[in-house]
């Protein structure tokens, strides 16, 4: 295992030159600091969902209640031990909020309160844990934005599930998610021409025409894939004005090198027996793989494809689009128990490891 | 197929030779043949038709009466010209209906002279040298599939990368290569022996494949890479990957028939890239008085024009290739998404 270890430290050296062999952009943030990345992302995800909810009043949908379970079960996840250590009764007081939120709409009870309170306590997380200087450069922006938008219940995504799917609360989740966007580019379009800012602002419009009102429409029909190719584009056109690269999958050798140098840290961290900050390192990882390996590696290499992604699973409850479309078929699919998260964590860079030699490492 | 060559050859040898003789017993001049340049409209449900030498728009046809639930997208030509083959399907790949299809165009008459199932969302066509088969990338469920150009029988299934997107047929007729956007990869399926021979890893989002005029490479855009992979078809492996920059958003190439070059339509920059084939580099971009997001690329037979398809100022830019530069706009439908070059032998 401690030579496992070390090369995944060996490798971090080798995605430093990879990922910056290739690179147009003189950031790529998703490299660069993958952790910090995926913490802002989980803060991030319980705002949007806070926005969402706070739109409607008791007693909530089932839909809904499903967007308050995500904030325990997986959001606060990808921050809690990095929160923990920086300052343990805030983290205690977040989570604490977190739980009365989901009892009182559980019960039908007015959550606006609620939903205020973890709001302001998620914020101070986010004041305490990601830097002031970071927050404000424009490549931790732009990544913000591309996990916005390309993340699971994003702009994108959110969309195509809400009508393929037919989970019409996601719809309100796409629509926070481009909310909060709109309030990330904010601070991003002082480093754009005017000529890029029309474009982006273009289509921005277009986005929110598709999202017109937080409710969903009925019936909640048309083309899943409507949003998808506005916000691509405007990714496209957000990586010059920020100088960062969001798309983390163009080279997904380079990315599966990244992999494997933070699993490896997080299976540190498993050892160490600090099980909340490894996980945040699963966290990172299993977004990752799921949004831009799981594809290639399912069709290539599906053995390896099936270790690395039933792992994610079971740590992590993160899924990739096939096989969200298999569990559709098969409603059954339980997310399994981890008796041992060490182990697994182990098992999940071993199966990273392969996959950077299937993708020629 | 944005291939030309192959067309203007078979003119060449067939029914141009047929009118040449007609037309000296006739004791009038050769007659030269006429292009029409087909435009797909995703988001108007039509195909635009445009004469080539005035530039004017001469017919809309209609696909269905159901924009935005229906599009076409895709084209490809057959070797003669004479007929334009347009995929046909509806938004939502989820479900099965009636719209996923493919269809014949008659060039002459502009009419649809027949239509056949292709069942999984086809996104592209193209069309096997000999003229017989049609084949098509089925997005939903990840397959390659062909089909007989005259009945519609289907003669084959392969499964290929997810989010089935480009198809291309070899010169000489051997290789079928399949692109697909979500595993990144192009399938390679030997026609003759109907079966897949490998998949190939290219750049990020792939999009197109075109062969070059030799057969000897093949080229695949690839839209969030910013590049196109180079691909020896002799080895099915990539050799060399052109870079275009990350935004460049690269989607349909043409293959000039009459030179090394290639013209790579690039939606992110509002660009058409120009590649020399013979040291894989950009010898000229050009922007000045290009429509926004072209997506589709044409060129004529002649390699003097190219026609781009803008998708986001739903128009076509005329390019001349002596001079490199957009001379002219033209309106299209909504959504302009591909080009094609249909051929009268003789013209009109």
């Amino acid at each position: 295992m401690v030579s496992r270890l070390f090369r995944g430290t060996a490798v971090s050296l080798v995605v430093a030159f990879i990922a910056t062999a290739f690179a147009q952009y003189g950031y790529q943030p998703f490299f660069d600091q993958p952790l910090i990345q995926s913490r802002a992302y989980g803060m991030e995800l319980i705002l949007v969902r806070l926005r969402a909810i706070d739109q409607f009043d008791a007693p909530l949908d089932d839909d809904l209640m499903e967007l308050i379970e995500l904030i325990g079960e997986s959001d606060v996840n990808r921050f809690i031990g990095t929160l923990r250590a920086a300052d343990p009764e805030l983290a205690d007081e977040l989570l604490d909020e977190i739980e009365e939120l989901e009892e009182k709409a559980e019960e039908g009870r007015n959550h606006h309160g609620s939903v205020r309170e973890v709001r302001e306590l998620t914020e101070r997380a986010y004041d305490l844990i990601i830097p002031s200087q970071v927050r404000k450069s424009p490549a931790f922006l732009a990544a913000l934005i591309a996990d916005l938008t390309l993340g699971e219940g994003g702009i994108a995504e959110g969309y195509e599930e809400a009508i393929g799917d037919e989970e019409p609360f996601l719809f309100t989740g796409g629509w926070s998610s481009l909310q909060s966007v709109k309030e990330l580019w904010s601070q991003l379009t002082i480093y754009a021409t005017p000529a890029q800012a029309a474009d982006v602002n273009e289509m921005l419009a277009q986005l929110d025409d598709i999202y017109f009102s937080p409710e969903p429409p009925e019936p909640l029909v048309g083309n899943p894939e409507e949003a998808e190719a506005p916000a691509q584009r405007m990714l496209g056109l957000i990586e010059p004005i920020a100088d960062a690269e969001v798309f983390a999958g163009r080279d997904m050798q380079a990315l599966a090198v990244s992999l494997v140098a933070t699993q490896a840290q997080a299976c540190r961290a498993y050892d160490a027996g600090n099980d909340e900050v490894g996980l945040e390192g699963v966290y990172a990882v299993g977004e990752m793989y799921a949004r831009y390996l799981a594809g290639f590696l399912g069709f290539m290499a599906p053995d390896v494809h099936e270790e690395a992604a039933e792992t994610i699973y079971a740590l992590t409850g993160i899924q990739d689009e096939g096989a969200e479309d298999e569990e559709d078929e098969d409603d059954e699919d339980e997310r399994p128990e981890v008796a041992d998260p060490a182990g697994a964590c182990r098992e999940l860079l071993e199966a990273l490891e392969e996959a950077v030699e299937v993708l020629g490492g | 197929m944005k291939h030309p060559k192959r067309l203007a050859a078979a003119i060449r040898a067939g029914s141009l030779s047929l009118i040449a003789g007609l037309s000296l017993v006739a004791g009038t001049a050769l007659a030269q043949d006429s292009y029409r340049l087909y435009v797909a409209n995703e988001f108007s449900a039509d195909i635009t038709v445009i004469d080539t030498a005035s530039g004017e728009v001469i017919d809309t046809l209609s696909i269905s009466g159901r924009p935005g639930e229906v599009r076409p997208r895709g084209m490809a030509v057959s070797p003669d010209g004479t007929i334009v083959y347009a995929s046909v399907s509806d938004f939502n790949p989820i479900l099965e209906t009636p719209e996923d299809k493919i269809l014949a165009i008659d060039v002459r008459t502009n009419e649809i002279v027949r239509e056949f199932r292709a069942g999984g969302n086809p996104e592209r066509v193209a069309v096997s040298p000999d003229g017989t088969q049609v084949w098509a990338a089925l997005e939903a469920i990840a397959q390659g599939a062909g089909y007989d150009a005259i009945t519609g029988e289907q003669l084959a299934t392969f499964r290929v990368g997810v989010e089935a997107e480009g198809v291309a047929v070899s010169p000489d007729g051997k290789w079928v290569y399949i692109t697909a956007e979500a595993t990144h990869t192009v399938t390679v399926v030997d026609r003759e022996a109907l079966k897949v021979v490998t998949h190939v890893l290219v750049g990020n989002r792939p999009r197109v494949v075109e062969f070059s005029n030799d057969g000897s490479r093949a080229y695949v855009t690839a839209e969030i890479g910013g590049t196109v992979s180079v691909i020896d078809t002799s080895t099915h492996k990539v050799i060399d990957t052109i870079n275009l920059g990350l935004d460049s958003r690269p989607v349909e190439i043409a293959v000039d028939p009459t030179s090394s070059l290639i013209y790579v339509a690039g939606g992110g920059t509002s660009a058409v890239y120009v590649i020399d084939t013979t040291t894989n580099q950009i010898v000229n971009t050009i922007k000045e008085n290009m429509g926004r997001r072209p997506w589709g690329i044409a060129i004529t037979p002649d390699g003097k024009t190219v026609f781009t398809a803008n998708g986001l100022s739903d128009s076509v830019s005329v390019i001349d290739t002596a001079c490199g530069c957009v001379v002219k706009n033209i309106p299209a439908g909504r959504g302009a998404h591909s080009a094609e070059i249909g051929v009268i032998p003789g013209g009109l």
